[in-house]
């Protein structure tokens, strides 16, 4: 299972958008199955498309989380508005 | 019996009435019933803002309250304590600049606009630096300024730059400005937000530079990319101008190239480019005239303002200063004209 995070926001906007991709099967057993009982958690199936706050501010970063295992599901959203275990998934994807 | 006074700032004539007072009056009466007005525009935004009365005149202005931590390249923040207002510069070249550039941002927005911090009320500047790993990126969380360190490849960072300083703390003053807690960020008011930002970016480090708006370069981020990718992440004379900034450079200047469903960073080069007009008609120094219509014209907005409501707030902050029909007023309507918004 691969992850992508896409992010864009800040001063510098689409020009200073990041991008973080972590391939589960590669991390410490332990990680992996935090990640996998996140994702789990989020159920991709049926997360909606996007996840957005109805009147964003300047510090709403816009988030892409894109999850492929097998299947390729995506996400748009602010993390305002995101459940729990999607937030866990940034802090984890962000800092590792 | 426990007698509850409601949290509520109440003004006894309407701003409306007050500002049809000041375009009927003579100078000294009109600058003094715009004082009020603008008193009046500023605690309802801060009423907004934090959801509380506010508690009447602002204090006393005058002392910085700055702080730089250091988030030791991990998102959690604000990190750990480097340096305070009381101290010395430290080894750390970002944490300085950091902190200085918080202080000459504070000292603009006082000496020229009369505003005492983000809030209006002294506000504490709360500054962590190198955040994140590799972070291309700069930003107000709503409490304080964050900033990474670039990657080296596109950005070389963000803290020698004294425009991208004042303008991510500008995104804190029309936070605590704009009535009802700031411009929605997103569409023709998320623009406007970038905009303030980066009109009042601009404006601090011509006066920090003390140029005229004939010697401003008026480029936004100069000197935050490696020279392989460009200048400048934009330019307010000449929006959407590569050869000036950098290839990705997608600014409209005009309404002609508006973006339906654009990012904010791209359609607010119309209002950058409706500032620059106008500060190049009045000419001198921008902060003398054109900044301060544009920092009056922020209480008259409203969260989900248009291009058209700025162009209209701007001309009537004009009016209010320099009275109806005067050749400033004109100004200000002609650079919104030429830009295609009126």
């Amino acid at each position: 299972m691969r992850l992508s995070l896409h992010s864009v926001g800040g001063f510098t906007g689409p020009a200073g958008a990041q991008t973080h991709s972590v391939d589960v099967d590669r991390l410490s057993a332990a990680d992996a199955a935090r990640v996998r009982a996140l994702v789990q958690a989020l159920d991709p199936a049926h997360l909606p498309a996007t996840l957005l706050k109805t009147r964003p501010q300047s510090w709403d970063f816009t988030y892409t989380l894109t999850i492929d295992n097998g299947v390729e599901r995506q996400v748009r959203f602010h993390l305002d508005a995101a459940p729990p275990p999607l937030r866990e998934l940034v802090d984890f994807i962000e800092n590792t | 019996m426990h007698i509850h006074t409601p949290a509520c700032t109440c003004f006894i004539i309407p701003s409306s009435m007050l500002r049809k007072l000041a375009l009927e009056a003579e100078e000294a009466e009109r600058r003094r019933l715009l004082e009020q007005v603008e008193r009046s525009a500023f605690l309802r935004g801060q009423r907004a803002a934090s959801g509380l009365a506010a508690p009447g005149l602002l204090v006393a202005s005058g002392q910085k309250h700055r702080n730089v931590y250091d988030a030791h390249h991990a998102t959690r923040l604000p990190g750990k304590l480097v340096r305070t207002e009381t101290a010395g510069p430290v080894a750390d070249t970002a944490v300085n600049e950091a902190f200085d550039g918080a202080g000459a941002t504070y000292d603009f927005y006082l000496q020229v606009l009369h505003r005492n911090s983000i809030d209006g009320r002294g506000m504490g500047i709360d500054s962590s630096v190198h955040y994140s790993k590799r972070f291309n990126n700069a930003f107000w969380n709503g409490r304080q300024m964050v900033y990474g360190d670039g990657d080296g490849k596109l950005f070389t960072g963000f803290t020698h730059a004294l425009d991208v300083i004042a303008h991510e703390l500008t995104h804190g003053v029309t936070q605590y400005t704009v009535p009802g807690g700031g411009l929605v960020y997103d569409g023709q008011s998320g623009a406007l937000n970038e905009s303030m930002s980066d009109v009042f970016g601009s404006v601090v480090k011509q006066w920090h530079l003390k140029q005229t708006v004939k010697k401003a370069d008026w480029l936004i981020g100069a000197g935050i990319m490696t020279p392989a990718v460009g200048k400048a992440l934009r330019s307010m004379a000449d929006p959407g101008n590569t050869s000036l900034t950098w290839s990705g450079d997608d600014q409209p200047g005009t309404m002609k190239g508006y973006v339906d469903g654009g990012d904010v960073h791209t359609n607010s080069g119309i209002p950058n480019h409706a500032f620059y007009l106008a500060a190049m008609k009045l000419g001198g120094h921008s902060w003398d005239k054109a900044a301060p219509i544009w920092y009056q014209a922020l209480p008259l907005l409203h969260p989900d303002a248009t291009f058209a409501d700025a162009a209209q707030a701007t001309m009537k902050a004009a009016e209010l200063r320099y009275g109806t029909g005067s050749a400033e007023a004109a100004a200000v309507q002609g650079a919104w004209h030429e830009v295609g918004v009126v």
